[in-house]
Parts: structure tokens; sequence; C-alpha cells
């Protein structure tokens, strides 16, 4: 059924109409793809995350499409439109500020990485909700209160009608996907873009609301968009005495610079998103070995595992802040000389890595900033020492196309004879199925056994293989055997030498033979996001559940 | 992308004592000033008197950052000397450390209790351990309170989603059922 607008209350133009239908569709967008930056603190990006917020947003349109049908039939459909737009934009513009309370509800501080494994799905589910649904569900019912207006305006059929709204609609959300990534987020922020998609909805309401005689509602929807505008995003707090440094809203993630302790003690970390008890890059003021619970320093242990050359071409994948560089920088061998390659994704992290974290890339060194590192590698010519790969995605994700059969025989032939591959992988142990599923795929990609050796003090183990070499083994540490385990630990630092001291105890390395019945993972398949749940899952169990004798 | 890391341990050993007597103990004790951890852990395992091997067999793997296996250690330690409050307090910070509360709360309770009833401790070593033990008891206090946060979070999130999925429906419901104006 419709009713006929009446002329006196005042029909929008056709474009008025449809320039709100396309601002509806662009603010839809930018909910969408902004939804998972502004919830990233406390939940991350991951598929999960993704998948949760699209979700609810389809939900949203879904519901939206019902009640904007059924308001349609009112007597005033573009009024109605108006006060659904102006009441989304309103929501729009007070989402960051109610990300904190919300997100916290379902995120409380103080939890560990693997202890939040059901909130990243049921929480990021929940916090969406009652973040996206509302604006998403106003945002929604726009289309077919438009369809009705326009066809009551301009006398248009149903099919006419709603083939215009569909196509200016989507229009609409075509410039918010690409403006809202590749615009919107970088320069604007998280809180910018919520705010500016909230002031250019209010436009199209205010616009539709004049034009339906609706002058001072239309104005009066302006108080609460202003007040929203002055209220501080809120961020999750830091842990009392830390200091964060530098914040940026990058093209790809949440990246802080926290600062902790003083004098000697001092140090700073690189987190993204979500975070908790995990880091991505260290920092101390001097440079060299970081002690307990850093992997990077077992990055350099082949130094002390073969004669090192008088250069040494060190390529390391998933930069970062440089931690890697830093630490081996401290502890070259006398004669060695380090130029080191480095690529990184997200040229932020760069920048604040030169800013806060002494990152200097000058020649013979060299970073590439904004590279994949699959991409990068098949550009580089080699060859290399070593190369280390240290490329993370939401904090605990290798990127599936970075720990494939094909990409480790692409990484083992750059490297020179002898050269080393070494990967840092988190998980729960060497008896991890993920790790070992990963080290296999190394060794399978090599022809030559990998070792596997926990970080002490951490969740990390390191992953070595050679081209055309083999690995150190440590169960002849204690046998006596002769092996390169320590063998030129009397001509390295001595900060490695104790390293090494340390390390090889039984039960705290494997290796692991090519061809060994673990699953290969390939470009065709390699499922590491759920292998790297169900690590998770079983891992606090796993690590410390031993039955008591 | 980049990598990311996970430090577990920040907490330090209570110092072990271990007895003087046996030479392999010497040799252990040498292995353990020269930083020399993982031949530690094998010079330990050869210790004759049982509670000081197993005293040892802790502090060796803790060093070696290998904290499960410490924990492990502390299990067979406390299996064969229940009452002994520095196995206790090692395997209470051990315990709190990777998660396992409810273990770690029970040795806390139990270095407080033993703190309080052995008759022949001396009074300074009686202040010791009591310092000691609250600290863990807050510590598993601490952990229980974030465990259940954990728990309540979920319970909420779920409850949530429920409630939304049961309103949407009640929405549609309400769309179809209300006359038309």
């Amino acid at each position: 059924m419709t009713v006929d607008e009446s002329p006196t209350l005042g029909t929008p133009s056709a474009p008025a109409v449809l320039v709100c239908c396309a601002l509806a569709g662009a603010g839809t967008m930018v909910v969408e793809l902004a939804a998972v930056r502004l919830v990233a603190p406390w939940f991350g990006t991951s598929h999960v995350v993704w998948s949760n917020v699209i979700g609810v947003v389809l939900l949203a349109l879904t519901l939206g499409y019902v009640l904007g049908g059924r308001l349609a039939c009112g007597a005033r459909p573009a009024r109605s439109m108006g006060l659904a737009i102006a009441l989304a934009a309103v929501w729009v513009a007070l989402m960051p500020w109610g990300a904190n309370g919300v997100c916290l509800m379902f995120m409380p501080e103080g939890i560990a990485l693997d202890q939040a494994l059901g909130l990243f799905t049921w929480g990021s589910l929940a916090a969406s909700l009652l973040l996206f649904l509302p604006a998403s569900l106003l945002l929604g019912a726009v289309s077919p209160l438009a369809t009705e207006s326009l066809a009551r305006g301009q006398h248009l059929s149903a099919g006419q009608a709603g083939g215009r709204v569909l196509a200016t609609a989507t229009l609409g959300s075509l410039v918010g996907v690409f403006g809202t990534s590749h615009w919107l987020l970088p320069v604007l922020g998280v809180h910018g873009t919520f705010l500016l998609a909230a002031v250019l909805l209010m436009v199209g309401a205010t616009l539709l609301l004049c034009r339906t005689g609706s002058t001072p509602a239309a104005l009066l929807w302006w108080l609460p968009l202003l007040g929203a505008g002055q209220l501080e995003l809120n961020v999750p707090a830091v842990s009392p005495g830390d200091r964060v440094l530098g914040r940026i809203e990058s093209a790809y993630q949440s990246i802080r610079v926290i600062e902790s302790g003083e004098g000697s003690s001092l140090s700073r970390r690189l987190v993204v998103n979500e975070a908790l008890d995990s880091f991505q890059s260290v920092w101390k003021p001097e440079p060299g070995l970081l002690g307990n619970g850093h992997y990077y320093d077992l990055f350099c242990l082949p130094l002390a595992w073969q004669e090192a050359p008088s250069t040494w071409n060190l390529l390391v994948l998933g930069l970062g802040a440089g931690t890697a560089v830093r630490v081996m920088e401290g502890v070259l061998p006398e004669g060695t000389n380090l130029v080191w390659t480095g690529v990184e994704l997200d040229p932020s992290v760069v920048r604040l890595a030169q800013e806060y974290m002494d990152l200097v890339p000058s020649p013979p060194h060299r970073v590439l900033a904004g590279w994949d590192s699959r991409a990068a590698l098949t550009q580089l010519p080699g060859p290399f020492d070593q190369i280390i790969l240290d490329s993370y995605a939401n904090n605990m994700e290798i990127p599936f196309h970075l720990a494939t059969l094909e990409f480790f025989r692409e990484a083992l032939g750059k490297l020179a004879p002898g050269g080393w591959l070494s990967l840092n992988a988190a998980g729960f142990g060497v008896e991890d199925p993920l790790i070992l599923s990963v080290a296999s795929t190394m060794a399978a990609a090599a022809g030559r056994e990998a070792l596997l050796l926990e970080v002490p003090f951490s969740r990390n183990t390191l992953v070595y293989v050679r081209r055309d070499a083999d690995v150190p083994h440590p169960g002849n540490v204690l046998s006596g055997a002769p092996n390169t385990w320590g063998a030129l630990a009397s001509k390295v630092p001595d900060p490695i030498e104790q390293l090494l001291q340390s390390l090889g105890a039984p039960g705290t390395f494997t290796l692991v033979q090519p061809g060994q019945q673990d699953e290969i993972l390939t470009d065709d398949r390699a499922p590491l996001e759920q292998m790297q749940r169900a690590s998770i899952a079983r891992g606090r169990v796993h690590w410390a559940g031993e039955s008591a004798p | 992308m980049i990598g990311s890391g996970f430090l577990v341990a920040a907490l330090t050993l209570s110092a072990v004592s271990v007895g003087s007597q046996d030479p392999q103990t010497q040799v252990y004790r040498e292995y353990l000033q020269a930083g020399n951890y993982v031949h530690a852990v094998a010079a330990a395992a050869a210790i004759a008197d049982p509670l000081a091997r197993h005293r040892a067999q802790v502090e060796a793997r803790f060093l070696c950052g290998d904290l499960t296996g410490a924990l492990l250690a502390v299990r067979q330690g406390l299996a064969a000397h229940p009452d002994d409050l520095q196995l206790l307090i090692n395997g209470a910070d051990l315990a709190l450390q990777l998660l396992q509360i409810e273990e770690g709360s029970k040795w806390s309770q139990r270095i407080v209790r033993l703190a309080t009833e052995s008759p022949n401790l001396p009074q300074e070593s009686r202040d010791f351990y009591h310092r000691r033990a609250e600290g863990l008891v807050a510590r598993s206090i601490d952990s229980k309170r974030s465990h259940v946060a954990q728990a309540a979070a979920l319970l909420r999130a779920q409850c949530t989603v429920g409630m939304a999925v049961l309103l949407a429906i009640g929405f549609l419901v309400v769309i179809r059922l209300r006359p038309q104006s």
C-alpha cells in the first residue's frame, strides 16, 4: 500500500533523495570498515572479527530494510528517511566514545592473550551488536524509504525508483569503501573517520528535513552531534608506570610505542591492536641481547654455529622496529660487518621505529617499507647468510603465504650455501602441532632436518634450517660429542656463549626430519588461523598440564 | 607484518638450598656458577639426596627458562616431600605464572599452614615464609579474579548475542503482525 505524500508537506527533489541514498551507502561502508579498527585495540582484526562485524552489519541491514519498508507506508517517507539518517549520524558520532565501555564489558583488562581466545569470537560479536547494529539498521531503512519517496514524488514505478536508489546507494558504498581504507583511516584516524561520516550523514539528514518542512528539528539534530565531537576517544589503558610515546592509526593497524622503567631498566615496546600481553618489537638503550624471554636473542645463534664471514648479509622479513637487527649489531663477532635489509609491510611501524627505537636504515642497510615479505623476497637478489622470518598478523598468526612449502623454497633459494633460515613461531613448546607443522614444512623445503628451540621464559620457539648443510644437535651438548653447538663459542661475544649454555636442555628442543608425518603447509592449503586457535586453546592445558606422578 | 613475542616469566626463583656433602652437588653448583645451566640440569639429576635432587632440578630447569619442566619437577618433588617449604614456594610461584591457579592457590595455602604449625621452624624463617605466602595468596586471588572476569565476560557476550537474536526475531514478528496504518 502506498499513500500519496501531500505536496504541502514538502517533497524533496529526486537529486536530494539520491544524494542522501549515496551518503547512507557510504556511511554504511564507513561504519563497516572502520568498525573493525574501532574494536581492534581489544579484539584485533582477525578473520573472526571481520566476519562478526560484517555479519552484524548484514543483520542490521536486513532489519533496516524491513523497518524502512514498514515506514514507507507512512504519510511522509522522506521525513522518516531524514530522521533515520539523523539518528544514525548521532549514533555514528558516539561510537568511538562508547567503544571503550562496551569493549571492556567483553574483554576485561589484565587477561593474557591466550586466555582471551573465546572472547575474540563472542566478545567481538557482542560488542559489534551493541555498537554497530543500531546505526547500520537505521541506514538500512533509508533505501526503501528513498524508493517510496522517489516513486511518489517523481511518479516513477517501483522498479524505476528502486533501480535508481540501489545504483546511487551502491555508488556511495563504493566511495565509502575506497575512501575509508585509503584516505579516511590513515589521514583522519578512527575518531576522525567516524566524525566525518557523522557530519556528512547529518548534512544529508538536514537537507531532507528542511525540504520536508522540519527545519527547526533539522537544526536541533546538530546539537548532539556537536557534543559528540567534543568527546575524547577512549583507548585501552596502559599499565601503571608505562608511558605512551607515540600512537598511529595506520592503514593496517593501531600502533603504539610504550615506554617502561627508568635508567638502566628503561625499555620501549611496539604493540599493535589488542596486544594484551604480547609485543611486536622491543628497544633498550644499548644494542645487544635483550635477555630472558626475548626471542630476538636466538636469531644471533647462527653467528656462533658457523665461521662468520667478514660480511654477514642479513634479510629480515617482518622488520617491525628493527629489534632483531639491533640485537645482532650488539653481539657481532670481531671482524664481522653486518649488512642488513629489512622488509616491513606497514610504513607507519618504520616511521615510529625511526622516531623512538633508533632504527637507522642508512646505506648499505635498507628498509623496504610498504612491501609484503613474499613479494619483496622475489625482488631481492641475495644471496643472504641468514634470513629471519618474523612476520605476524593479528599478534599471533603467521600469514599463511609466509609459511608454505613454496615460500620456504623461495627463501632457501635466496640463501648462500650453508645459509640459515630462522623463523619465530609463537606457540606452546616444541610439541605444539602448529609449530611442528611449520617446522616440517621448512624441513621439507630444505630437504634437511629442522631444529626447534624453545625460547627461555617465553611462549616462542625458534625454528632453524640451513641450505645444503645440517643444523647443530643440542643433544650433543650433554654427550660431549663434537658438533657446532658451541664449537665457535670462544670466538663469539660472551653474551651469546652464555646464552648457548642455557639452551638445549632435554625437553626444550626437538629435531624435525623432512618427510615427518606432520601436516605440510602449501600455497594450496595452509589453515594457519585455525591451527593457531587450536594451539592456543590447548596451549595452557598442555603447557603445564602434565599430571603429577 | 611483524613478529610477536610473549614473555611468560617475571618471577625470580626463591633461593634454593642444596646440601653440600654430595660431590655431585659440588659439580652441580660449579655448573650453576659458570652459568652452564644445561649441564646443571644433568648434574642435578645425579644428586644422591632425593630432596636436594628435586630442589636442584627445579632450580636448574627454571634457570634454563624451562618453566614447564620446572613445574613438573616441583610436582615430582612434592609427591615425595609434600611439606617441603622451598618446593612449595617455588611451585606456587611457577604454577601461578603458568596460570595453574588452583594448584598455585593450594600450595600457597599449604605454605601458610606449615609456616604456622611447624614446631621446629625458627621465628625468622616463620616470618619469611609467612611474607612469601601472603604474596603468593594475593597473586592467586588476583589470578582467580582475572579468570572469573574472563568467564563472566564470555557469559555476558553469549547472553548479549542471544538477546540480540531474540530481539531481532521479535522485531520481525512485531513488524509482520502489527497492522499497517
